[in-house]
């Protein structure tokens, strides 16, 4: 055995171009797996982290009333508690709670209906992330009076602009009709032009000035640092406060998990596509490559190696090759899904200015989880393998004196 | 040159294994550029065909006024001109879906909402899509019927059920007040939950009485019997149509918002696209080199007998051509028969996510599509690589030295 | 009644009297605004009124009777159409209820509702539980004095103070010099452009008073849209009290 292994060895080196040629299809390929695989991965990663994160967060916690109604009187009794428990809570990365009540936006031309969100700042901030979106004017901040943050869409339908007054209308927790003037501070954009068009952000302490209660809160929005928690997280949470609604970014938003589903499965398939079109193109190689050497293999027979050594000679050498080829591609599948996971693969040239638009990064990035890049690579390996049993075979068929002959 | 095809057409066929090989090459690369690209357009097919079974239809009639404000003022008048235009076209059209869709209040003697009406022609509905087809109590409306069906969320909200009464009050036509009482004669369930806590249903007539609006419809939807003529229809209903009162739209216009939120994808499938050529290529160039370096001897045996480079070069090169073409046009021949049987059986999804689909009213299949401009679109691509792959041969066959007899 | 009547007349006679040695103060602006708001205004109120809804399409033509109370009740039954007749509106404070013949129910409005129009005119339901913004609302500076419609007029601009409730960022008030009525109202928005103009005309004795008897309301970007009421008759010496503005009373 270890002579075959010798054998095989200088063989492959004996025609260096040959070899190179078949490693080299094999590193492209597996690359090529790789990278397509962590890219759409990236990808799907930051729209559904997009999603949840500029918008549902992965719990919520309302009074059940709140969900049929979004008025001030379906307010979430033990704020105070429930405050207390999250800020001492593990699992959680940040929460905010918000103050909701539906109501109606006047200009001096046109009326809308529209959700007024009263908003802790700071809180917000690190909850979702809503300061990052602005594209004009300022954030709210505690102190200011009478400032409202719109989504760029609905400034637009509006006719408004940073500075525009205008007035919202809603109803207090007594059932009254309040009015107040609001000027706009800023402009944001979300990656969800509907919310955008709904939504309008005041400070939640501007609101608690009509409601004269400092503590009302009728939405929280919590964090976690693993989303896979939300599960377990939400139970937890019910078990204490059985009277709330307590969901999970699953149960608000089906749609997500949806996507993302469909988003897995159609990796599957692009994977399979590429991976089919880096076997046939090897397969093809490897069989140019026996071909090539039929008049070597027909000496070897000639004189005397058997049929079973020159087999295992030849599966040694495909093993020897296949190896090289997957170590450098997974070397650089890994290194560019890494090196481009951290600086970003800017699409902007190739029409992610279309992903801006929409408050999505233009910037995607790769990732590849090590047990993905493993299980990949040795799906390669084995693929490799059996297209190249195929040609072996055909090779022992020879007659070592045709083979001879055959130049 | 007659005498070089000659010499190129029998090169090939002198040594059909190598020959094979390569075609074989281009045949897979052609059979799987087209598996992806049917794929992918089968994907996006079927949203788009589900967001216009479930919303807008393929193209619309409407008030010229209707889109910037949609009120009963601007609804479209269903008279014989219009009836005349539509038997005109009665050979591309499939069916047609009358629609009085618009706001009003539903008061019980707890609670007031506002809400959907729609006032639809059950029948054609039924053919559009199945969304009024899960009956969760009573029956569903029939032609003329005095009664009105609640989607289930609605009715829960409102905590009615079968046989209670509901009030309803909007805006008529012409500032007509709008309010009749209806009895509930059944319950539906609508999937999406937007639609589900805001819909009532009636039948065309009690809607046209309760906004006092005769022969009136706020939109009526045009399905065309093949879906790929929308755009020549709409345009001959807008000559048709008189232009001071009526416009014909297209799904595109009515579903842009959405339409340029899912261009994003696409961003990511060209990117998925130019990695699979990438691979493709390489596949393609392995053969092609493979075969270029066992055809060493042959070379230089032909060139030290006096054949010009540039001879050699040009057959080489038309071995190139007409090995691509028959590798293409092999693999529309195996493309064809596979697309289509995956058209025909589509690759069922299970799981979560397949019954996700099922709740939204997809079918959880993954499409694969047959329009020929993607098989045509394809063939050009790989028949421009392979022929750029061709000039390696040629390069190979200038650098060559004219001493180098080796073997 | 009789006490504003008096009212006037001893505040005519005070500006004849003290107009001459302080001119100043008959012509600041806020005053006369908030005399021309007070003739408009009264106690207690019976009108009968037309409202013509004019658009591109169609001209809408609606009959009423209203009965008013200081600025917090009002009741609206509509006498004509005949598909509309019976329909009332019952406003108090910010509430209103609508009672409906057809179905012989009497439903509270919503607040979502609000902003659609009444009766198809280029009221809102918001504007007739509104009534007019006061005074203070606004910071005020009299333009200079113009003659529209056959008549003298004050103009006075009036910018919303920044926390008031208003939609407007600019108002220019036109005020009878005369009457002390409002004879014009200009709306503007944040950009300089009208979003709405009303008109007062046709100023006549009715029920004891000099009011305007047309009032006609132009939204500034609809081509071809207009409201234009007409009072036909006015009351101002019935009594009436709180009690009467009560949904039991539609039927």
């Amino acid at each position: 055995m270890k002579v075959m292994i010798k054998i095989a060895w200088r063989n492959i080196w004996r025609n260096p171009r040959r070899s190179l040629i078949m490693i080299l299809a094999i590193t492209v390929g597996l690359w090529a797996g790789l990278f397509v695989s962590a890219l759409m991965f990236g990808m799907m990663q930051t729209r559904f982290v997009t999603a949840i994160e500029q918008h549902i967060s992965h719990i919520q916690i309302h009074h059940p009333g709140f969900l049929i109604d979004k008025n001030l009187t379906h307010s979430i009794p033990d704020w105070e508690r429930l405050r207390n428990q999250l800020n001492a809570e593990s699992g959680v990365r940040a929460f905010t709670g918000r103050a909701i009540v539906s109501g109606m936006l006047s200009t001096a031309t046109q009326t809308r209906g529209i959700t007024i969100v009263g908003i802790d700042p700071a809180a917000e901030a690190q909850t979702t992330g809503i300061d990052k979106n602005l594209l004009e004017g300022s954030y709210l901040e505690e102190g200011m009076r009478n400032q409202v943050l719109m989504g760029r869409s609905l400034a637009e339908k509006l006719k408004l602009r940073i500075g525009s007054r205008l007035v919202v209308t809603f109803q207090n927790v007594d059932g009254e009709l309040l009015s107040t003037a609001l000027r706009v501070a800023g402009i944001f954009q979300t990656a969800n032009i509907m919310f955008d068009e709904q939504n309008v952000f005041i400070l939640k302490s501007g609101l608690a000035e009509y409601t004269g209660n400092e503590m009302l809160v009728n939405e929280v929005a919590v964090l976690l640092h693993d989303h896979e928690q939300a599960a377990t997280k939400s139970e937890a949470l019910k078990a204490i406060y059985p009277d709330l609604s307590i969901r999970t970014w699953g149960e608000i938003s089906p749609e997500l998990s949806y996507i993302q589903g469909m988003g897995q499965s159609m990796m599957l398939v692009i994977l399979a596509i590429i991976l089919l079109a880096v076997a046939f193109g090897l397969v093809n190689t490897m069989l140019m490559s026996v071909y090539e050497r039929v008049y070597e293999l027909g000496m070897l027979m000639a004189i005397g190696m058997n049929r079973r050594r020159v087999f295992q000679m030849i599966i040694l050498e495909t093993t020897f090759l296949t190896f090289l080829g997957a170590l450098t591609g997974m070397a650089l599948g890994y290194l560019t899904s890494h090196w481009l996971g951290h600086t970003g693969l800017d699409l902007a040239p190739i029409g992610g200015e279309a992903m801006l638009q929409f408050g999505y990064p233009s910037v995607v990035y790769p990732m590849l989880e090590t047990g993905f890049l493993f299980q990949l690579s040795i799906l390669v390996m084995v693929m490799v393998f059996i297209t190249a049993i195929f040609p072996t075979i055909k090779a022992l068929k020879l007659k070592p004196a045709v083979a001879v002959r055959n130049d | 040159m007659k005498i070089l095809v000659k010499l190129a057409w029998r090169n090939i066929w002198r040594n059909k294994k190598r020959s094979l090989i390569t075609i074989s090459s281009v045949l897979f690369a052609v059979l799987l550029a087209i598996l992806f690209k049917s794929f992918e357009v089968g994907a996006y097919g079927q949203m788009i065909e589900n967001m216009v079974r479930y919303s807008t239809g393929y193209i619309q009639i409407q008030d010229v006024l209707h889109e910037e404000e949609p009120s009963m003022d601007h609804s479209l008048l269903f008279d014989e001109n219009l009836e005349t235009i539509i038997a005109e076209h009665a050979d591309m059209i499939a069916f047609t879906v009358p629609r009085i869709q618009h706001f009003a209040l539903a008061a019980t003697p707890t609670q007031t909402r506002g809400i959907m009406v729609m006032g639809i022609d059950p029948e054609a509905e039924l053919k559009m899509n199945d969304l009024t087809e899960n009956m969760v109590a009573g029956e569903f409306l029939v032609d003329y019927d005095p009664d009105i069906v609640l989607a289930n969320g609605l009715a829960e909200i409102l905590n009615v059920s079968v046989g209670d009464s509901l009030v309803l009050l909007g805006q008529g036509f012409q500032g007509a007040t709008a309010a009749g009482i209806y009895r509930i004669k059944g319950i539906v369930h609508i999937r999406l939950p937007d639609l589900s806590k805001n819909t009532v249903y009636m039948s065309l007539e009690t809607a046209r009485w309760f906004y006092m609006a005769d022969s009136r419809l706020t939109s009526l939807i045009i399905m065309p019997r093949n879906p790929g003529q929308t755009h020549k229809i709409a345009a001959s209903l807008n000559a048709s149509v008189d232009p001071e009162w009526l416009t014909v739209v297209t799904w595109e216009h009515l579903l842009r918002d959405i339409l340029a939120m899912m261009r994003l994808d696409q961003v990511s499938s060209l990117v998925m696209m130019l990695i699979l050529y990438i691979v493709i290529t390489f596949g393609l160039l392995g053969t092609i080199l493979t075969m270029i370096m066992e055809r060493q001897r042959e070379f230089n045996m032909l060139l030290s007998i006096g054949m010009k480079k540039k001879t050699l070069a040009a057959v080489c090169y038309m071995e190139t051509i007409f090995i691509s073409f028959a590798g293409i046009f092999a693999g529309i021949v195996v493309a064809i028969p596979i697309v289509f049987f995956f058209y025909y059986n589509p690759i069922p999804l299970t799981g979560d996510m397949a019954q996700t689909m099922i709740d939204f009213g997809f079918e959880p299949v993954m499409p694969f599509s047959t329009d020929p401009a993607i098989f045509i679109e394809q063939v050009q691509i790989v028949l421009v690589l392979s022929l750029l792959v061709g000039f390696y041969p040629v390069y190979k066959v200038f650098r060559m030295k004219t001493v180098q007899v080796k073997k | 009644m009789k006490s504003i009547i008096l009212n006037k007349i001893f505040i005519l006679f005070l500006a004849i009297g003290f107009g001459q040695i302080f001119p100043s103060q008959a012509q600041d602006p806020r005053e006369i605004l908030r005399r021309a708001q007070d003739n408009m205004r009264g106690d207690a109120s019976y009108t009968e009124m037309t409202m013509q809804s004019v658009r591109p399409r169609f001209t809408r033509e609606v009959s009423m009777r209203a009965w008013s109370l200081g600025d917090d009740y009002s009741m609206i039954l509509i006498t004509a159409p005949a598909r509309d007749a019976g329909t009332a509106f019952l406003r108090r404070g910010r509430e209103i209820w609508n009672f409906l013949p057809s179905i012989n129910r009497t439903v509270k409005m919503p607040p979502s509702m609000m902003s659609q129009s009444w009766m198809g005119s280029d009221f809102s339901n918001d504007d007739l539980v509104r009534g007019t913004s006061t005074v203070d609302d606004f910071t005020h500076r009299m333009l200079r004095t113009e003659t529209i419609n056959g008549m003298e007029c004050f103009v006075i601009e009036l910018i919303p103070k920044p926390e008031a409730p208003i939609v407007y960022s600019k108002v220019i008030y036109w005020v009878s010099k005369d009457l002390f009525l409002p004879v014009r109202v200009e709306n503007f928005d944040e950009f300089g452009e009208i979003a709405n103009t009303i008109n007062f005309k046709d100023f006549r004795k009715m029920g004891g008073r000099t009011l305007p008897a047309v009032m006609e309301v132009i939204p500034g970007d609809r081509p071809g849209h207009r409201t234009i009421l007409t009072t036909h008759m006015a009351d101002f010496r019935i009594r009436l009290s709180p009690e009467f503005f009560h949904p039991e009373k539609f039927k």
